[in-house]
Formats: structure tokens, sequence, C-alpha cells
């Protein structure tokens, strides 16, 4: 019995102090963590609109409660808007994939980034390389999708979200 | 073994990925390039020696039942500091690693670390072995990216995803020989893409164990053909003494 007690105090011990290290490493990096996040969203944004890195933008963000997680209308320096972004995740058997479609006000897809995945490098790199370029000049309501890419599911999740974007932008903001 | 042999042990004759075939994972996944097989490199290095440390200093209170689980809460502790500092201050090494870099903690290389050595081991020397496995297999990791990445693109770059320095560097490039006689060739027009993917990586894998193998069995005829000569001469040694202890009878006999 006090085997047993001490085996359980030891792994208390190890867990108590790993878990406050832990805390004391986050809160050192929590708000470089979380300022890097915006300013990698924020040239996301000026990625999907080719626009420069100097470039001056404003953005409002809307948090939405289905398929897509947010939606961001991106105006210039004068106020005009530029286009809309589309923010959302999808689950696939290698985790998840987070992608942002840029369509202009015109309902033509700018451009598509992956933001974050849990996906397989390599295979990300093979999408974001060669395939994400093809949904750029698109019209939203008619996509053409590549049937052979070599990354079947981190595609399949690239292509979901584009389509759910592309109708959520026709049914939400479409003439 | 003196400190020096524990150190270096892990650079050649005891390397990770060459001889013991140890943290297959990243050395096929994270190869893609140079900088990105550093930058791992370096992560398990750290890794590597923290947890050897602090699985020495504590040892004696683990008890034997639950050392595993123990060890493995460790490391992960470490793996997941490195992973928020590599968040925060290498943020393009962290989007490049994606999921290997918290795979680290099922590194096979460290738990065997912490099992065979730093558990029977004083710190100081658990602190050698890990800081010189590590670098051991920061070597590994950096012949497999630079291969990849020179066959692949023609050249090898700094400064992408390590935050040094302002712009990324070309370190080496065959443009640099062939542009003398082209200025409109790029080789990276030219690399075999495929070691950019995944057969890439079991092929340069492949192509470097081939090296070190065929060194390795030129190293061990050597040895055999030292031990055979130098048996052969104790032989002859023998059946002189022999010869001449027959002879010495011989005479004593005619005598």
């Amino acid at each position: 019995m006090l085997d047993k007690l001490k085996i359980a105090l030891v792994l208390v011990i190890i867990g108590a102090l790993s878990g406050i290290i832990i805390y004391g490493v986050n809160e050192l990096t929590e708000e470089t963590i979380a300022q890097n996040k915006i300013d990698r969203e924020i040239s996301y944004y000026k990625e999907l609109f080719s626009l420069e890195e100097d470039d001056v933008i404003t953005f409002d963000t809307i948090d939405l409660d289905n398929d897509i997680d947010q939606e961001v209308t991106i105006y210039d320096i004068n106020g005009d808007i530029i286009g809309y972004i589309y923010k959302a995740t999808d689950k696939n058997n290698y985790g998840e994939v987070t992608v942002l479609v840029g369509i202009t006000v015109d309902g033509v897809i700018s451009n598509a980034v992956i933001s974050s995945t849990t996906n397989t490098p390599t295979f990300v790199q093979t999408i974001k390389a060669k395939y994400l370029d093809n949904f750029s000049g698109q019209d939203a309501d008619d996509i053409m999708i590549d049937e052979k890419t070599g990354a079947t599911y981190t595609y399949t999740s690239v292509v979901e979200i584009i389509e759910t974007a592309s109708t959520y932008y026709l049914e939400s903001r479409g003439e | 073994m003196t400190k020096k042999e524990n150190f270096l042990k892990g650079f050649f004759k005891e390397n990770p990925i060459f001889v013991f075939l140890l943290g297959m994972c990243p050395a096929l996944a994270v190869t893609t390039t140079f900088e990105t097989s550093l930058g791992m490199g370096l992560l398990v290095v750290f890794v590597l020696t923290s947890s050897n440390i602090v699985v020495s200093l504590v040892k004696k209170w683990i008890p034997h039942d639950v050392r595993t689980p123990s060890y493995i809460v460790i490391i992960a502790t470490f793996v997941t500091v490195v992973k928020m500092l590599t968040e925060a201050y290498a943020i393009d090494l962290y989007d490049a690693l994606g999921v290997f870099l918290p795979l680290i903690v099922v590194n096979c290389l460290i738990l065997g670390r912490a099992e065979a050595f730093a558990s029977k081991n004083k710190v100081i020397d658990s602190a050698i072995d890990g800081l010189g496995m590590g670098l051991g297999f920061t070597l590994g990791l950096v012949f497999i990216g630079i291969l990849r990445e020179f066959l692949a693109t023609g050249g090898i770059m700094f400064g992408v995803y390590l935050p040094i320095g302002e712009a990324p560097i070309t370190l080496v490039s065959l443009d640099m020989i062939i542009n003398l006689f082209n200025a409109n060739f790029h080789i990276s027009d030219y690399g075999i893409k495929v070691f950019t993917l995944a057969p890439g990586a079991f092929i340069a894998l492949g192509i470097i164990l081939a090296v070190f193998q065929f060194k390795k069995s030129r190293v061990d005829r050597k040895l055999a053909i030292a031990k055979m000569e130098m048996i052969a001469e104790k032989k002859r040694i023998a059946l002189e003494k022999k010869k001449q202890a027959a002879l010495k009878l011989a005479k004593a006999g005619g005598k």
C-alpha cells in the first residue's frame, strides 16, 4: 500500500513540476505567439489580394456559426471594400486544415491560402506550390478543380472549404 | 569511456541515424532542406540534453515500475517548451516542421538514451551523452537535408526558416558556376524533384547508408586481414619455436 502511495506521489510531483514549467514558458511566450498569429493573418490577407507588404488595410471580422468560421471584410486606405475573406477549418484523417479564401467584390476568387494544418507537411507544400494558384481568377459560381493531385486528403479539404466559402459568398454577398 | 569518447561516439561510431537507425520519422519527413534538418536537429539536441540531465538527476526517486511513463512526461515537458519557444521566436521553422515538432516526444532516440544511459549514469556524463548523441543526430539529418536539397534544387539556401539575418542567402548553387557560361540558365528548373517528396527521402537515406556501410565493410575487412596476419604470424612464431625445441632435443639426443 505504501509503495503504491509512493508511486502516486512521485507521479503527482513530476506532473506538477511539468505543469509549472509549461505554465511559466506559456506566460513568457503567449503574447509573442498571439502577435505572430495576428501578423501572419494580416500578411495572409494581403497575399490573398496580391497587396504589397507596406499597403495599409483595415478589416472587419464577423464570427459565424456555420461551416465558415469567419468572414473578414477588407478595406483599402480610402475605406473602399477590396474583397471578402472566408476562413474555415476542415477535419480529415490526417488532422485539420484551415484555409482562407479571398473573393473580390466582383465574385472572383482572388486566391486561397492554407493558414494552418496538421496534415503531412510535404503534401501541404505540394498543394501550396502547385494547386492553390489554380483557383485564382475563377468565378465563385463556377469552380474547376484538379482531379489528380497526389495529396487526396489535404486537397479534398481545401476544395471543400473553397466551395463552402463560394456558396456562402453567393448566398450572402452575391447579387 | 572518457568524456571525449562519450561525446564523440554519437557522431559516427554510434550515430543514431546511420548506425542505429533511430529517429527515422523526422529523418525522412523534415529533411527536405538543409535548414529544416538543422532546425529539427537543434531542437532535438535541446530536448535530448535537457531530458538526459533531468532523468539523471531524478533517477533515484523514480520507482522502477513507473520509470518509462515518468521519462515520457519529462520528455513531453521539454518538447512542449521547445514547441512554444519555436512558435514564438521561429514561426517559419514552426510552420515548416508542422506536426513533426510535437512528435519529437515519441522519438525513440530520446527515450532510448534516457532509459539506456541517463538512468544509469551521472549528470555530467548524461549531459555529454545527450549533447553528443543530439549533435550526431543533427549531423545525420543535415547530411540527408543537404543531399536532398542539392539534388532537388541544385543549391543550398540558408535563412528561410531560421530567424537568422534579414533575407535568405544562397550558400551553394550550381548557378554560380553555370552562369559564367550561360546567364539565363537556372539549375533549379532541372532539379530532381522526387527528392522533395517522401520517396526522395528514402532514396537519399539509402544512398548515405550505402556509403556508410561500404566504408564500414572496408574497415572491417582491413581489421579482419590484420587479424588473420597476426594469427598467421603467431602460428609461424609458434612453429619456429617448436622447430628450435625439436632441434635442441635432437642435438641433446645425439650427444
